[in-house]
C-alpha cells in the first residue's frame, strides 16, 4: 500500500469539502448529493482510500435567498487509528459573491474574541466571526453504517448525474469533468470581471445587503446537552461524545481546510483550545482555563502565546500558505472523561 | 507567491496584485484599491514564521480565472505531489 504524507492526506480531505459547491438543489436531496460526492472521494482518491470513515456531515449552510451553499464541514474518522478525527472545513464558494463579500472581505471591522483573557485581548475579523458562528451552528447526524454509506454513495452519485442533467449539464460524470471544470472556472471569471467592472465599495455592498451585527457571544454558543430529537448534533457536541467514548486512548482532532477553510481551521483550533475540557459541571467545554502547553500540540507552534496570536493573525488574513492548513488538537486529558 | 489569496490582507502585497499576471490581472486595479482602502487601517501583517513559500509556474495562455484557480489550488496539489496520484483541481470541483 502506498504511503502518503500528512500534507497529502490533509490537502485531499480539505479539497473534498468543495464537492457539491455548485449544487442548486435543496433539502435532503442536496444533502445526499453532497454526502455522496464526499463518500465517492473517500472511496476512490488514493491518499484517503479505505482509510477514512465519514462520521458527521457533510453539513452545509445556505444564506436566505441564495441558490448555492457557502460553508461546508464534515468529520472523518481514521480507520487505522479510530481515536483520530479530522474536521474538514470548506473555503470560499467561488461562485458565491456574498461569500466573497462577507466571508472573505469583511476584514476592515472586527469582533472581540470571546476566549481571550483580560490581560491579553484579541479580536477577529467579521468575516472570521461570521464563518465561525456559522460552523458552530451547523447540525448533522452520523451516517447509519459504512455499508449504508457505500450504497448511498452509489445512489447519490447517480442522483448527482441526474441533477446535473436536469440543470442542463452533462449526464456523464467522468467524461464531462474537464468541460465542467472549464465551465466552473469561466463562471468564476465572469463573477470577478463583473466585480472589477462595477467596483462598489465593500461597505456599500454590505449596507445594501443589510449585514447583521455579529456578537462575540455568537462565537461561544452554549453547548447542547445532547443530540436533538432529530438525532442531529453540532460539532462540539459530537466531539464531546467522541471524547467520552474514546476510552483510555486520547482523542486526537485535526482541523483542516483550504483557503478560507484554512483560516477557519486555525480559528476552530483556537475554539477547541478555549473549550478544551470535554465535560465539566456546566457541560461547557470552556469551563476550565486552557493550559495550552499541555493540552494543545500544534505542529510548528509551541504554546499558548504564539498559538492564539497565530490563529488571530491567520484568521484576519483569511488565507494561509500552504492553503491546506491543518491544526492538531491532542488532549491527553480527554481520555475517559465523563460529564459530571 | 503567485497565489493572489495569500497576499491578503497585507496592503503592500495587495497592491502588487494588478501586476501579478500582467494584462490579465491589470483590470483589477480599481477593485484592489477598494480592498486596500477597506483594510489599510488594520495594518495586517502576514504570519510568516514556519510558513513555506513557493511560486507556482505562470502561463500566459491561461485566462485570469484559470490562472487564479491554478495558483490557488492546482499549484499546491502539484507541490505536494498529489498530481502524480491523479488528483487535480478538477477532482474537487465536481
Amino acid at each position: 500500500m502506498a504511503k502518503f504524507t500528512e500534507d497529502q492526506v490533509m490537502l485531499t480531505l480539505a479539497g473534498l469539502t468543495y464537492r457539491g459547491f455548485q449544487d442548486v438543489l435543496g433539502g435532503s436531496l442536496h444533502e445526499e448529493i453532497v454526502s455522496g460526492a464526499v463518500f465517492d472521494g473517500l472511496q476512490t482518491l488514493a491518499p484517503v482510500k479505505d482509510e477514512w470513515d465519514l462520521i458527521w456531515g457533510p453539513a452545509t449552510d445556505r444564506d436566505r435567498g441564495l441558490a448555492i451553499d457557502t460553508n461546508m464541514m464534515y468529520v472523518a474518522r481514521s480507520l487505522s487509528a479510530p481515536n483520530r478525527l479530522v474536521v474538514a472545513i470548506r473555503g470560499t464558494n467561488p461562485l458565491s459573491l456574498p461569500d466573497w463579500v462577507f466571508g472573505d472581505f469583511w476584514v476592515g471591522e472586527t469582533v472581540a474574541w470571546p476566549y481571550a483573557t483580560a490581560a491579553e485581548s484579541a479580536v477577529v475579523s467579521k468575516s472570521t466571526a461570521l464563518g465561525l458562528a456559522a460552523l458552530q451552528s451547523m447540525r448533522s447526524r452520523k451516517p447509519a453504517t459504512s455499508t449504508i454509506a457505500q450504497v448511498s454513495a452509489r445512489v447519490t452519485r447517480a442522483l448527482t448525474t441526474l441533477g446535473r442533467a436536469a440543470r442542463g449539464g452533462p449526464a456523464d460524470l467522468l467524461a464531462a469533468t474537464p468541460a465542467r471544470f472549464e465551465a466552473q472556472v469561466k463562471r468564476i471569471g465572469e463573477l470577478w470581471q463583473d466585480a472589477a467592472a462595477n467596483a462598489t465599495p465593500f461597505e456599500a455592498r454590505r449596507q445594501a445587503a443589510d449585514a447583521r451585527p455579529i456578537a462575540p457571544a455568537a462565537l461561544r454558543p452554549k453547548l447542547a446537552a445532547d443530540a436533538g430529537s432529530d438525532d442531529r448534533s453540532d460539532l462540539l457536541t459530537l466531539l464531546r461524545a467522541e471524547a467520552k467514548e474514546s476510552g483510555a486512548t486520547a482523542l486526537e482532532v485535526v482541523v483542516t481546510g483550504h483557503s478560507k477553510g484554512g483560516a477557519l481551521a486555525a480559528s476552530g483550533r483556537a475554539v477547541a483550545q478555549g473549550r478544551a475540557r470535554f465535560g465539566g459541571s456546566a457541560g461547557d467545554l470552556g469551563s476550565e482555563p486552557a493550559r495550552n502547553g499541555r493540552m494543545l500540540r500544534v505542529r510548528g507552534a509551541d504554546a499558548r502565546q504564539r498559538g492564539l496570536r497565530a490563529a488571530h493573525r491567520t484568521s484576519s488574513r483569511q488565507a494561509l500558505s500552504p492553503p491546506a492548513q491543518h491544526e492538531r488538537h491532542r488532549d491527553p486529558r480527554l481520555a475517559g472523561r465523563r460529564a459530571s | 507567491m503567485n497565489d493572489i489569496v495569500t497576499r491578503a490582507w497585507q496592503v503592500d502585497e495587495l497592491r502588487e496584485i494588478p501586476a501579478l499576471y500582467g494584462t490579465r490581472s491589470a483590470p483589477f486595479k480599481g477593485l484592489v484599491g477598494l480592498i486596500v482602502a477597506d483594510v489599510e487601517k488594520r495594518d495586517y501583517r502576514q504570519a510568516k514564521q514556519d510558513v513555506p513559500g513557493f511560486k507556482g509556474g505562470l502561463a500566459d495562455t491561461r485566462t485570469f480565472p484559470a490562472e487564479f484557480v491554478h495558483q490557488h489550488l492546482q499549484s499546491y496539489i502539484d507541490r505536494t505531489g498529489l498530481d502524480k496520484e491523479g488528483i487535480s483541481a478538477e477532482t474537487f470541483f465536481l
